[in-house]
């Protein structure tokens, strides 16, 4: 018997995914094998070579990885989590021997579930789950098996997710499933007839899914399912080195660009809802012998989180969540079993970083929200990771108007928000953004350090009237220096400036011009009358080195000891320093 | 009959003071380097923060077992005694389920659960009060009935060195707020409602010192008060020295934060328990 491939070429993906046609078709009955039954080793050997196609593969699956905020490039999950699948069916069927396909699937199951990584490897994970409970005390994999394997497979994977979404990898898997449901046919044609399906599935994930149409692109999760599928049966059918031909995935990709255009970040702020909070994942082992009622920890998780992913079985559970609190769901864990592999990263934290530019977008509506005006990377981050819902973007040149604070405030989602306008030049538009929505106030800054300072004082928990006597009154507990240069000459105050000079502000007001940047700010500094318990903080502008920066630390930790200097990365344009002393 | 004060390693309770009120401690779990150890049983402190110092894999915690809490209340209840068992609050740990599974399993009528709301010292304050009003007599209702009503006079706040360890064991909570690692700040926290909230974040340790002392002042006058210490004793005798005007030093209970504690609070930490005079 001869197989080839079905309807290659008429296939809408024709050449997008697909394994070229096999020119050598040997079946491999001399070894034994007869097309219509596979031997555990055989399944094993498939797999593997399913999981090398993978990688082969792994960048093209990870450049469809669209979603706003990766948990991990999906690609490279679905390998890592196949890697560990096809190693642990290495350790427990060694080559060279027969083995069944029972023991074969139970080993790729256990495999894959231990080493699941990310969402797409945990469905993946129930995949195999179910494909090897199908298989149970099954010496060969015949056709009707195969039918079985693939529905309790699906069933597996749909189980894990607490809301299933169509148009992602398990529709995918549904349709390979599906579409050999009670057809009379040999195994390999089976097999194909799988493959072809999982293929019209993943050309169809765009319409069922609007992030993949508007990316226009299709489900990186399902390309990796067709990956595993085509690369299975390329080992299968006894063809050597499987080959997928991606030259029109580049097309497709392409097509993307032309079309809706890259993902942008009006689109992350609309989902940014959904990816908030911790991704959580851990391990419930139960101890004492105690039984794990799986469907009980599923539903206590699809009703207390988002995104939930709950696999395993009686002995061991994993957990996939979103959660904003993670003590509540990990207390409940540990009043099960013993908890391990607990892997916490901060959703928010993701979201900035891809969001980097405008302001920080949709977090949690929080009740009071704090707001600043900042320019540059390293000032946007240090206010975003010290608990600000974002900021505007804006500051010494880029003064944002009232309508854009106004905005910025209301897409906190917050109850109350409190503007930092870190300018003076921002605070009057700051005020009249104040003055027509009875949600926004305004605390004064008119300094970047007057608004760390600010922030500082800020407690979430507290009543906004509370914060704002707080916050206002700590900026006047601190020393607020810039250091600029001069763009032309004159002279104010006794302060003769010449153009090119560095010049020194202290609360606003020129105090001192020299030719070096670090004189500049070592007077301005030292006109605050240091302490020996001040804290200093300098942050450095765009363009200034570090050396400099490090250099004034040093000669005013020397000069005074037990002082406290932090140096920051600021990144701000135009001031080659911002200081604070308090 | 006599009601026997039950609660778990999280107190951090010093030896002394529990085995002069006969409390059972039931050690909770930690495990660090893949071992399952008993925390102050199979592992102390100093062991502990030299393996959480030298980095690897994050130690986690697990309440002791439903199986733990029958063997404890069967030997009290079967001489005859009451019991009040007073845990960790159930917003960070799942103690009190392991707890309350116990008591369901065996005839429970002599065992009350109480909620401290509370982890480490402050728990330990609870615990102390529960066993002198046990000594003054009553049942076991009636010095469970007492102790709730005095739930609100105990309160904990912490200087910690780094929210790392907290966001890293998952108990992060409302102080994710300040999880702020641009600038290295001190974070004071404080317990309320069962949950650890944030308070200030002081840009160093001698103003995260200062103002803890402040905090705790604002809350006196006091009855008991604990210093508490992860790493560092020294700094702890600082603290205790500040607080003196509050509490003779003698009265002053100094105690350490133990593994369960340990390995969210981290090194570096200070820590103040008290309880307030009734009003």
């Amino acid at each position: 018997m001869i197989y080839n491939c079905p309807d290659l070429d008429d296939s809408p993906l024709a050449s997008l995914y697909l394994i070229a046609p096999a020119t050598d078709s040997t079946i491999r009955d001399g070894n034994g094998l007869s097309m219509d039954q596979l031997r555990g080793q055989d399944l094993q050997a498939a797999f593997s070579a399913a999981t090398s196609c993978l990688e082969e593969y792994r960048d093209a699956v990870n450049a469809l990885n669209v979603f706003p905020v990766p948990d991990g490039d999906t690609g490279t999950n679905m390998l890592l989590t196949m890697r560990s699948a096809v190693q642990s069916a290495a350790d427990a069927c060694p080559d060279g021997e027969d083995h069944s396909v029972a023991a074969v699937s139970a080993a790729l199951a256990q495999g894959a579930f231990f080493g699941a990584r990310g969402n797409s490897g945990v469905i993946l994970s129930q995949f195999f789950k179910g494909f090897s409970d199908a298989l149970t005390g099954k010496e060969y994999l015949a056709a009707p098996d195969l039918a079985r394997a693939l529905m309790l497979a699906t069933k597996g994977a749909y189980s894990s997710v607490g809301n299933p979404v169509e148009g992602t990898m398990l529709t995918v898997i549904r349709m390979a499933s599906e579409a050999v449901q009670g057809v009379d046919d040999g195994l390999l044609d089976l097999w194909g007839t799988a493959y072809q399906a999982s293929q019209d599935a993943l050309s169809n994930t765009p319409e069922q899914l609007p992030v993949l149409r508007e990316a226009g692109v299709v489900d990186a999760g399902g390309f990796g399912v067709v990956i595993l599928i085509g690369g299975a049966l390329r080992a299968i059918s006894g063809t050597a080195s499987p080959s997928i031909d991606l030259s029109e995935l580049g097309r497709f990709q392409g097509a993307a660009n032309n079309g809706s255009g890259p993902i942008d970040s009006g689109y992350l702020d609309s989902t940014m809802e959904e990816e908030w909070g911790n991704c959580t994942q851990f391990i419930i082992s139960s101890v004492d012998g105690l039984e794990l009622d799986l469907e009980q920890v599923r539903k206590h998780f699809q009703e207390t989180a988002l995104s939930t992913v709950v696999v395993g079985d009686e002995r061991a559970v994993r957990v996939h969540i979103h959660v904003e609190d993670t003590a509540p769901a990990l207390s409940y864990a540990e009043s099960l079993g013993a908890v391990s592999e607990v892997k916490i990263e901060n959703m928010d934290w993701q979201n900035e970083r891809f969001a980097a530019s405008g302001h920080g977008g949709v977090k949690q509506a929080a009740a009071l929200a704090l707001l600043p005006v900042v320019q540059g990377d390293g000032l946007a981050h240090l206010f975003r990771d010290s608990g600000c819902a974002g900021v505007i973007e804006g500051g010494q040149t880029m003064n944002p108007s009232v309508q854009q604070i106004i905005d910025a405030a209301r897409s906190t989602g917050a109850k109350d928000v409190i503007v930092l306008p870190n300018n003076s030049n921002v605070v009057l538009a700051a005020e009249q953004a104040a003055d027509s929505e009875p949600f926004l106030h305004v605390v004064p800054t008119k300094s970047v350090p007057q608004g760390v300072a600010a922030m500082f004082a800020f407690n979430p928990e507290g009543l906004w009237q509370e914060n704002v006597e707080s916050m206002s009154a700590a900026i006047s507990e601190i020393a607020s220096v810039e250091v600029t240069a001069a763009v032309r000459g004159i002279k104010i105050g006794g302060v003769e400036v010449k153009e090119g000079q560095y010049i020194g502000l202290l609360e606003g007001k020129l105090v001192t011009a020299e030719d070096t940047v670090q004189g500049a700010l070592r007077t301005a500094l030292d006109l605050t009358g240091l302490s020996s318990d001040a804290i200093v903080s300098i942050y450095y502008g765009a363009g200034c080195p570090l050396s400099d920066a490090r250099s004034v630390a040093a000669t005013l930790e020397s000069d005074h000891p037990g002082i406290q200097v932090d140096l920051i990365d600021g990144g701000q344009p135009h001031h080659q320093f911002l200081a604070s002393v308090e | 009959m006599t009601v026997r004060i039950v609660t778990d390693s999280s107190a951090d309770l010093p030896a002394e003071l529990v085995q002069q009120h006969q409390i059972t401690v039931l050690p909770c779990y930690v495990v660090v380097d893949g071992q399952t150890l008993k925390d102050g049983v199979d592992i102390q402190a100093d062991d502990f923060y030299r393996r959480l110092q030298a980095g690897g894999p994050t130690p986690t915690t697990a309440q002791p077992t439903v199986a733990d809490f029958q063997a404890v209340y069967q030997d009290l209840t079967s001489q005859g005694d009451q019991v009040v068992s007073i845990h960790v609050s159930r917003k960070l740990s799942g103690t009190l389920n392991s707890a309350e599974q116990a008591k369901g399993s065996l005839d429970g009528e002599a065992v009350e659960i109480i909620d401290s709301r509370l982890a480490a010292m402050p728990l330990g304050l609870v615990v102390l009060e529960a066993a002198a009003l046990a000594a003054e007599g009553g049942s076991h209702q009636e010095v469970a009935e007492k102790v709730r009503q005095g739930l609100d006079l105990h309160h904990g706040l912490f200087a910690l060195d780094t929210l790392e360890f907290l966001q890293k064991g998952g108990r992060i909570g409302k102080a994710q707020a300040f999880l702020g690692s641009v600038l290295n700040v001190k974070p004071i926290l404080r317990l309320h409602e069962g949950e650890a909230h944030p308070v200030e974040r002081p840009r160093n340790r001698e103003r995260a010192m200062h103002r803890l002392v402040e905090l705790v002042k604002e809350l006196g006058p006091v009855r008991r008060m604990a210093v508490i210490h992860s790493t560092d004793a020294e700094r702890m005798a600082v603290l205790k020295q500040e607080l003196t005007g509050l509490l003779p030093a003698d009265q002053i209970i100094e105690a350490r934060f133990g593994s369960t504690l340990g390995t969210y609070i981290g090194p570096d930490a200070l820590g103040v328990a008290i309880t307030q005079e009734a009003r």
